[in-house]
C-alpha cells in the first residue's frame, strides 16, 4: 500500500504541476491547454484511485495526518476547478488551480503516509459527513481566494466572463458546506466529549470561519462591497481556513493534530 | 414626525445586514484574539471551562482570572448583540419584508441559530456537568446536582476490526428514586441518552483496593488508606496507590506506598510494586505479596436543559441551508 501510496502520490502531483504549466502556456493555444485538462484530470483520478484504495484497506475515510488531509484538499480544489472550467468555460482558473493543488500534494510530501488503524473516536457516520463537507467547503473556499486574486489583477478566469458567478458560487456552496461540517461536528461533539460547544481552540477557529463566511453570505450582493472589497474577503477568508486548518494542526496543541 | 422617523431609523439600522456584519467582525477579532492569548497563557485552559456549565465558569473562574478572561466577558456582550441584530432581522422578514416563499431559506438558518443560542442559554444556566465519576463494577454513585444515582453493571472490551481490543464498553444505568429510568451499553461515540442527561464513558481504570504484603513479622492485607498490625506495637499503613499506568515522581503503578509505624512514631517508608524484591523500611523487611485490583468504569455526567432546542435548532439550521442549495441549483 505504500509503494502505490508513494506512485500515485508523485504521479498527481506530476500532473498537476505539469498540467498548470501547460494550462498557462496554452492561455490562447487550445491544444496545449486540453493536454493540461486531461493531465489534470489524470492526476485527479490518480488521487482518487489512491483514496479509494486506502479506504477500502482500512475501511473509514483515511482523512486524518497532514498527508491525507492536504491530498483530500487538492482532490477538492483539483475536482471543482475542473468542473467550473467545465461549466463556465473557466481555462483562466486552471492554472492557478492546479498550482494551488500541486503545493498543496507538495505540502503532503512532507507528511506520513502511513494508514493509521480505525480508532473507536473515528468509529461513526459523522466523521465522514464532517471531514468531506469541510474539505469541500475548504476547496471551494480556495478558489474563491483565487478568483479574488484574478479579480483583484484583472486576470480573466472564464471565457464566459462568469467570474463574478463562479465566486458567489464558490462563497454560497462553500458557506453551505461549512454549514453541514459544523452541524455533524457539533453533534458529534455532544455524542463523545458531552458538549456540542466546547472551548478547544480548533473548534473555536471554525466558528470564526463560519461567522466570517456568515458576514460574506450578508453582503455579497450589497453594492457596496462589490469590487476590491468582496475580493479582499475572499482571499481573507481562505487566509483564516489555512490558519484554522494548517496553522492550528501543525503549531497548536488541538482536538485535530497533523503533525 | 421626528420621533417617527428617528424610530424608523434605528430600526433600519438595527436589521441592516451591515449591521449583522460589523458584529460578526468584531466577534471574530475578539474571539480570535482571547483565544489565541488564553492558550498562550495554558495550552489546555478549554479543560476548565468545559468541566463546567458556562454561566458557573462566568461567575466563578472568570472573576478569577481577570484580566486574562476579558475576552470571554466580550465576547457574550457581543454574542447577545449578533443575536439581537439576526432576530430583529428576522422579524423584520416576517412583518415587513414577506414575499411568498422567497428568503424563506434564509429564515429558517436564522432561527436555527436562533434556537440553537437559545439553548445553550439554557444549558448554560440550568445545566449541570459531573466530570471523572468512578463507579466500581456492580457499584453504584450518586451523580452530583442532577438527582440521579449511576450504576455500572458490567464492562468488556470490544474487539476492533482486527479482532484485537480496542474500546471498552459498560453496560450502566440510571436511577432516581429508587426507579431505573434509563440503562443501557455505552463506548466512544456511544453515550447514554435519558432525555436531557447523558452518560459518556470515559475508560476504565484498575484501582486498588488493597494489598497483601509479606513481611518479617508475618503476612498482612491492607486496604488502601488503612493499616494493619503485623506485631505488638508494629503497624503496616497504606497510604497510598498507583494504578497500572500511573506515574507520581520516580513511582510508576501498579503499586503501593507502605509505611512502617512503630511504637516511636514512623520507622520507614517505601513504594512496593510486583516483582520487587524484599525492601528495608525501618524494622521490618516488606514484599508485596499480591494487589488487589478492581476495575472502576471512569464517566461523566452532562445534564443540558437546552439540548432540544438546540437539536431542533440544528435540524432547522440544516433544512434551511438544503432548501438553500436545492433553490440554488433549481436556478442554475
Amino acid at each position: 500500500m505504500l509503494e502505490l501510496t508513494r506512485m500515485a502520490h508523485y504521479v498527481a502531483l506530476g500532473c498537476y504541476a505539469l498540467a498548470a504549466l501547460l494550462c498557462l502556456a496554452g492561455w490562447r493555444t487550445d491544444r496545449l491547454r486540453r493536454a493540461g485538462v486531461g493531465l489534470a484530470a489524470l492526476g485527479w483520478v490518480a488521487q482518487v484511485v489512491l483514496l479509494a484504495a486506502r479506504w477500502g484497506r482500512v475501511g473509514y475515510l483515511p482523512v486524518t495526518g497532514l498527508f491525507s488531509t492536504l491530498h483530500f484538499l487538492a482532490i477538492w480544489l483539483v475536482g471543482m476547478a475542473l468542473y467550473l472550467g467545465w461549466r463556465y468555460r473557466a481555462k483562466g482558473l486552471l492554472p492557478g488551480a492546479l498550482a494551488l493543488g500541486a503545493a498543496s500534494l507538495a505540502g503532503a510530501s512532507g507528511g506520513s503516509m502511513d494508514l493509521q488503524p480505525l480508532s473507536p473516536a473515528l468509529d461513526t457516520p459523522l466523521f465522514l459527513i464532517h471531514v468531506a463537507t469541510s474539505f469541500a467547503a475548504y476547496g471551494l473556499f480556495g478558489l474563491a481566494a483565487l478568483l479574488g486574486v484574478y479579480r483583484f489583477a484583472g486576470v480573466p478566469g472564464s471565457a464566459l466572463g462568469e467570474e463574478r458567478r463562479m465566486l458567489d458560487e464558490c462563497l454560497y456552496l462553500g458557506y453551505l458546506l461549512f454549514t453541514w461540517c459544523m452541524v455533524a461536528g457539533s453533534l458529534w461533539a455532544y455524542l463523545a466529549w458531552g458538549s456540542y460547544w466546547t472551548w478547544r481552540i480548533k473548534g473555536l477557529w471554525s466558528t470564526i470561519v463560519w461567522f466570517f463566511y456568515s458576514g460574506v453570505i450578508h453582503v455579497r450582493h450589497r453594492p457596496a462591497w462589490q469590487g476590491w472589497r468582496l475580493n479582499a474577503l475572499s482571499v481573507a477568508g481562505f487566509g483564516l481556513v489555512l490558519f484554522t486548518f494548517l496553522g492550528l494542526g501543525l503549531l497548536f496543541e488541538t482536538s485535530h493534530p497533523l503533525r | 414626525m421626528g420621533m417617527r422617523r428617528v424610530g424608523r431609523a434605528v430600526w433600519d439600522l438595527a436589521v441592516a445586514p451591515g449591521t449583522f456584519v460589523v458584529l460578526s467582525v468584531l466577534w471574530c477579532l475578539d474571539l480570535a484574539v482571547g483565544s489565541i492569548l488564553a492558550y498562550r497563557a495554558d495550552p489546555r485552559f478549554w479543560m476548565k471551562m468545559d468541566a463546567v456549565p458556562f454561566n458557573v465558569w462566568l461567575r466563578e473562574a472568570a472573576p478569577a482570572q481577570w484580566p486574562g478572561s476579558w475576552w470571554v466577558y466580550g465576547l457574550v456582550g457581543l454574542t447577545y448583540l449578533v443575536v439581537a441584530s439576526l432576530l430583529l432581522c428576522t422579524l423584520n422578514w416576517f412583518w415587513r419584508r414577506r414575499r411568498g416563499w422567497r428568503g424563506v431559506a434564509e429564515v429558517l438558518v436564522h432561527l436555527g441559530f436562533l434556537l440553537i443560542f437559545a439553548g445553550f442559554v439554557l444549558g448554560s444556566g440550568f445545566g449541570a456537568r459531573a466530570q471523572g465519576l468512578r463507579v466500581a463494577v456492580g457499584g453504584e454513585a450518586e451523580v452530583p446536582d442532577t438527582g440521579y444515582r449511576l450504576r455500572v453493571e458490567t464492562v468488556n472490551p470490544v474487539a476492533g476490526p482486527d479482532g484485537r481490543s480496542w474500546d471498552v464498553q459498560t453496560r450502566v444505568s440510571l436511577w432516581r428514586g429508587g426507579e431505573k429510568v434509563a440503562e443501557g451499553d455505552v463506548r466512544t461515540n456511544r453515550p447514554l441518552i435519558a432525555g436531557t442527561t447523558v452518560v459518556y464513558p470515559q475508560g476504565v481504570q484498575t484501582v486498588i483496593r488493597s494489598a497483601r504484603i509479606a513481611t518479617t513479622r508475618g503476612s498482612v492485607e491492607v486496604a488502601v488508606g488503612a493499616e494493619a498490625e503485623v506485631a505488638q506495637g508494629v503497624k503496616v499503613a497504606v497510604l497510598g496507590s498507583l494504578s497500572p499506568g500511573q506515574r507520581w515522581g520516580p513511582y510508576f503503578g501498579p503499586g503501593v506506598l507502605v509505611e512502617v509505624r512503630g511504637s516511636q512514631g514512623v520507622s520507614g517508608r517505601v513504594f512496593l510494586s510486583p516483582g520487587m524484591g524484599p525492601v528495608r523500611a525501618g524494622e521490618l523487611r516488606l514484599r508485596l505479596v499480591d494487589l488487589n485490583l478492581e476495575p472502576n468504569g471512569v464517566y461523566n455526567v452532562h445534564q443540558d436543559p437546552g439540548v432540544w432546542f438546540v437539536m431542533v435548532g440544528a435540524a432547522l439550521l440544516t433544512l434551511g441551508t438544503l432548501w438553500a442549495a436545492a433553490v440554488y441549483f433549481a436556478r442554475v
